[in-house]
């Protein structure tokens, strides 16, 4: 199970960029998430 | 369109426009002034299709920080039709879509049992959604708030405290300096959050936060965007608001009063009255929405330690005593009350997060009732977020339903009208049907992965666990999280 302390620096650069991946990849989910429910009312307002 | 004539104006490069009596003077082309159609479908005006022949006038959002505009303009600048006003919408709401992605980033990543993704679902309520995909820094302000609570309770409080990641650090220095930049009011909203967070304010508590070099330098960049802010605000006064009221002037008594009338539509506004303040969701929609924010701020006050309720205090009370008095200094100017809901949403949102953490800290819920909350949060909040758009939506294609004849099912289908966006009604109601089910199954989902036993973010309150001599809590740890999708299904 992979895990993540991002508040705590990690041991090797491996580690750190297997965080980093990780919460980028969340980051973007969110974004389209939240993009696409915002860009909806920007298209739909006159 | 205020704000969209002033985005023009800022690409144009009118930063510092001739101040009026009510704004400032800008030409624009003619075209992108459009009037409000009370009651009536969109369709009473033309689509910005008329003559692009510059006009002399005076907007009220003229002397608005260019901060936001500057962000949003060229599109307009180079497209002054409704072309343009789609793409600054979309710039517009990409970058409050990235402020709500990076506090998501932050609760899952800190949240002990992840019971503040509930918080962040509630706090974006669909007035703030509305607003991040209009041309208006409202809606900007509002995410950078969220953004701002997210990342800096860990930040200044949890956690993260003693070892920041450097993207943490940025969060909250990029949304605070968004949060003081874009609008005038946003200088008083963080120094509530700012300061609530901060307490108690010590030297020895300012010493702990500025620690981190990366600290440092985000307060110093700070400092220049809250002194940027400041000139703007001292020399174009956005704030003032100058007309003439058709009232007599109201003693302080009628003031007090008015105000407290005013309340029970700014709490249903923080939730969301849509289309030009005048479309409303199903009545039960803001009561499902606000009995559980108010529950999380009541239960945080009740199990809270004395030093939680002060902060709390300090971010709600002082939000609702300052938006009160700059109403109120205000109605007799301008003889109506200017204050609406979602101004107050940029510290109120981030006191939900506030909330959630102080019962998290406390030991107040379990892990297995911090995932059902969330999930449960999604499961009344997204729907919600859905149906604020179809009713706008239905607005502004067939106007305000009428009380004769009744209105009927057709009457709030969002599908036909005498007016249509230049897309057509089916794509924004798929946008945003396809974003609300991603983000439905990406919180359900990190829901599932909160309750992790071995966070060691200790609770407060416990003997051994607690605060500090200083009143701050003594965290010997950080939180280990699951990444996303490799968590058990709990």
């Amino acid at each position: 199970m992979e895990s993540l302390s991002p508040g705590k620096p990690r041991k090797t650069g491996t580690s750190r960029a297997e965080n980093g991946m990780s919460l980028l990849r969340l980051w973007l989910l969110a974004f389209v998430g939240f993009g696409l429910t915002i860009g909806a009312w920007s298209l739909a307002l006159p | 369109m205020s704000h969209a004539l002033r985005a023009c104006q800022v690409a144009s490069g009118d930063i510092m426009p001739e101040l009026a009596p009510r704004g400032a003077y800008q030409s624009v082309p003619k075209n992108l002034r459009s009037e409000h159609c009370p009651l009536e479908p969109r369709a009473c005006q033309a689509d910005l299709h008329g003559p692009q022949t510059p006009i002399r006038f005076a907007n009220s959002a003229g002397r608005y920080n260019p901060f936001y505009y500057a962000m949003v303009g060229a599109p307009l600048k180079i497209w002054p039709t409704m072309k343009g006003v789609v793409l600054a919408r979309l710039i517009s709401a990409a970058r409050a879509a990235a402020l709500l992605a990076a506090a998501l980033v932050s609760v899952v990543s800190y949240s002990r049992y992840r019971f503040m993704l509930g918080a962040l679902l509630f706090g974006a309520t669909p007035i703030a959604i509305n607003m991040a995909g209009a041309i208006n820094p409202s809606g900007l302000e509002i995410a950078a708030g969220i953004a701002f609570f997210a990342s800096a309770i860990p930040l200044l409080v949890g956690s993260a405290r003693e070892h920041p990641p450097t993207w943490l650090v940025c969060v909250t220095v990029v949304s605070a300096v968004i949060l003081v930049m874009v609008r005038s009011g946003g200088p008083i909203w963080l120094a509530l959050g700012g300061l609530a967070l901060l307490l108690p304010l010590t030297p020895r508590t300012v010493r702990q936060v500025l620690r981190p070099v990366a600290v440092r330098w985000g307060v110093l960049v700070l400092v220049v965007a809250g002194i940027a802010s400041a000139l703007w605000i001292l020399i174009m006064k956005p704030g003032e608001i100058v007309g003439v009221s058709p009232f007599a002037l109201l003693n302080r008594g009628q003031l007090f009063i008015g105000e407290l009338m005013t309340w029970p539509s700014l709490t249903q506004q923080l939730v969301g009255i849509t289309g030009w303040l005048d479309t409303a969701m199903w009545p039960p929609a803001y009561q499902f929405w606000q009995y559980p924010a108010a529950a999380l701020l009541l239960v945080a006050l009740l199990v809270g330690s004395g030093l939680d309720r002060v902060r709390l205090l300090v971010v709600v009370g002082g939000t609702i005593a300052a938006a009160a008095i700059l109403d109120m200094s205000a109605v007799n100017k301008v003889g109506f009350w200017f204050a609406q809901g979602r101004y107050l949403l940029p510290t109120l949102s981030g006191a939900l997060l506030l909330a959630a953490w102080i019962i998290e800290r406390r030991g107040a819920i379990t892990a297995a009732y911090a995932r059902l909350s969330s999930r449960l949060a999604v499961v009344v909040t997204l729907p919600i977020q859905l149906h604020a758009l179809q009713v706008t939506m239905a607005r502004y294609q067939q106007g305000i339903p009428r009380s004769s004849p009744p209105p009927n099912l057709s009457s709030y289908n969002p599908l036909v009208g005498s007016w249509h966006p230049q897309v057509g009604s089916l794509l924004p109601l798929l946008c945003s049907v396809s974003g609300l089910v991603l983000l439905g199954v990406l919180c359900w989902r990190l829901a599932a992965g909160s309750a992790r036993p071995s966070v060691t973010d200790h609770a407060e309150g416990v003997p051994g666990e607690g605060s500090d001599s200083s009143g701050r809590e003594n965290l010997s740890g950080q939180p280990k999280l699951s990444a996303f999708g490799t968590a058990p299904a709990q």
